[in-house]
């Protein structure tokens, strides 16, 4: 027998986990548009969730175009951000003095607020994706690393045990436990950098101002198109829940093991 | 005569925020080539540091350790030492038969064929039906046969096993018992086993081998001259409670002493 699970959306699944939350927000939803019309809210302040539907729909590819921008800078920021922090995070598992001069750097860049490094790296790269993939890749390290680097720390000694009672080198050690026992902590850094990800590409695109999802807050914003902002924030909203799912999706499949996905 | 295990003058000291505690004093014990021995003594008396520092994963602080004329770093090298511990440490994310043929995979020695040797063990465990089952899919005494199984398949000259048993209900591990009775009186090897139950002991080994608390001296030894094989039946004979009753004394006195 092959163990192999099957993810299939079922009725009770949907009446268990998709229900509740699209009943949520349609609730809060009529609450709001009751709301600003009843209190006659102007637009300009708050619009209603039809105006902003409005807006969305006649503005759809629009913001599918920039929304894919932005999606496209988020994915690559955290491709080349967690391969770095993977690798900064194995060299200080095999080095102390590496440990001792890489980690400080890292907690400075995360301490340095991104909002201040951004303008800094569209100064320097120009007025294209480079900056912004940057910043998304720069948000993204921190946490990748620190997670990593515990987790090639966290190996059950028992197993190490049975390693060393057959004189296992300590490359068989790392590629056969190290590194599969670091899953369910990098995955857990993944869980927190993939919607920081979005948060360093909407950002520098809100510095360089002419692309993705920021370029259009950017404008909107000085126009006070609050219709506009509220669709843009629509967009990332979708882009962070459909990257978060992505992830815990992959997680499920590789970890099925571990005690976190057992007696689900 | 050196023995098939020889251990002389072992003592192992450790350092631990700055507060020294000593576990073995002054260990001398051989074991001949075949030969079960059983290791009983308080619980936390070092009967653990004692089978790791034999099986080359502690080192000792003074003392000298042969296996099979080795050092227990050269056996670990050749694969003649075959570990088991209390807990199966099996690894959670691969299955039955990657468990078992994983100290074959490690450190590789000759092209044996990895998967027929490892199936053997396994059927030998009769978990034929499991191979391609998880840890997290199997119940404790089934993980235990497997890391027996995994302990089993590089063939070692040596068995350590470190209360193997210990976690497994009552009819569970009488069955187990069993079964590496059966196995061990095929195969022949050398086995050292801590325990903590003195009817497993008895039932076992042909000497038992008693240790003080911490830090833990050889206080006797008992011999156990009961024909094998063996099976349950024989805890209702005389001897076998008499023997119970001479170990238990050697224990009781160190705790009053």
């Amino acid at each position: 027998m092959k163990y192999n699970k099957k993810y299939v959306v079922s009725e009770s699944y949907f009446l268990q986990h998709i229900a509740p939350p699209i009943l949520a927000m349609t609730v809060i939803g009529a609450i709001w548009e009751m709301y600003t019309r009843l209190a006659k809210i102007p637009t300009y302040i708050l619009p209603s969730p039809v105006t902003v539907i409005d807006h969305f729909y006649n503005n759809f590819s629009n913001l599918v175009t920039s929304g894919g921008i932005t999606l496209i800078e988020a994915v690559a920021g955290f491709i080349i951000g967690s391969t770095l922090a993977m690798a900064t995070a194995v060299l200080m598992g095999l080095s102390r003095i590496l440990e001792r001069s890489l980690y400080p750097v890292a907690l400075l860049v995360k301490v340095t607020p991104m909002v201040a490094i951004a303008p800094l790296l569209v100064i320097w790269f120009g007025f294209n994706m480079i900056p912004i993939i940057l910043v998304a890749a720069v948000i993204t390290f921190f946490p990748v690393m620190v997670n990593t680097y515990i987790g090639l720390r966290s190996i059950n000694t028992g197993i190490l045990d049975v390693f060393k009672s057959v004189h296992a080198s300590n490359w068989e050690i790392f590629i056969n436990l190290r590194i599969p026992s670091s899953l369910p902590y990098v995955f857990a850094g993944f869980r927190v950098a993939i919607p920081l990800s979005v948060i360093g590409a909407f950002v520098g695109e809100f510095f360089s101002g002419n692309r993705g999802l920021g370029g259009i807050m950017f404008v909107a914003y000085h126009n006070l198109d609050m219709p506009a902002l509220f669709s843009a924030i629509l967009i990332l909203a979708i882009i962070g829940i459909c990257l978060t799912v992505t992830i815990s999706y992959v997680e499920k499949r590789w970890l099925f093991w571990h005690e976190s996905f057992l007696n689900r | 005569m050196e023995g098939h295990i020889s251990i002389s003058g072992l003592s192992h000291t450790y350092v631990d925020k700055d507060v020294q505690t000593t576990t073995l004093i002054d260990i001398n014990l051989q074991a001949s080539r075949g030969e079960f021995v059983s290791v009983v003594g308080p619980s936390g008396a070092g009967k653990t540091t004692l089978l790791k520092t034999i099986g080359g994963l502690v080192k000792p602080s003074i003392g000298q350790i042969f296996i099979n004329g080795n050092s227990p770093k050269k056996a670990q090298r050749f694969k003649n030492i075959g570990f088991m511990m209390q807990d199966p440490s099996l690894i959670p994310w691969l299955n039955v038969m990657k468990n078992v043929q994983l100290p074959l995979k490690l450190n590789p020695s000759t092209n044996q064929d990895q998967s027929s040797r490892a199936l053997e063990w396994i059927e030998s465990v009769e978990l034929t039906d499991y191979v391609n089952y998880f840890p997290h899919q199997l119940s404790g005494g089934m993980k235990q046969r497997v890391a027996f199984a995994r302990a089993m398949v590089i063939d070692p000259d040596i068995m350590l096993m470190d209360e193997p048993l210990g976690a497994l209900d009552e009819i569970t591990r009488s069955s187990m018992q069993q079964h590496l009775l059966n196995v061990w009186e095929k195969t022949g090897k050398t086995v050292i086993l801590v325990t903590h139950s003195i009817r497993e002991a008895v039932m076992m080994s042909d000497r038992i081998i008693v240790l003080s608390p911490r830090p833990a001296k050889i206080i006797g030894e008992v011999r156990v001259n009961i024909p094998r094989p063996r099976n349950e039946r024989l805890e209702h004979s005389d001897i076998f409670q008499q023997l119970i009753q001479e170990t238990k004394k050697i224990l009781e006195f160190t705790k009053t002493a």
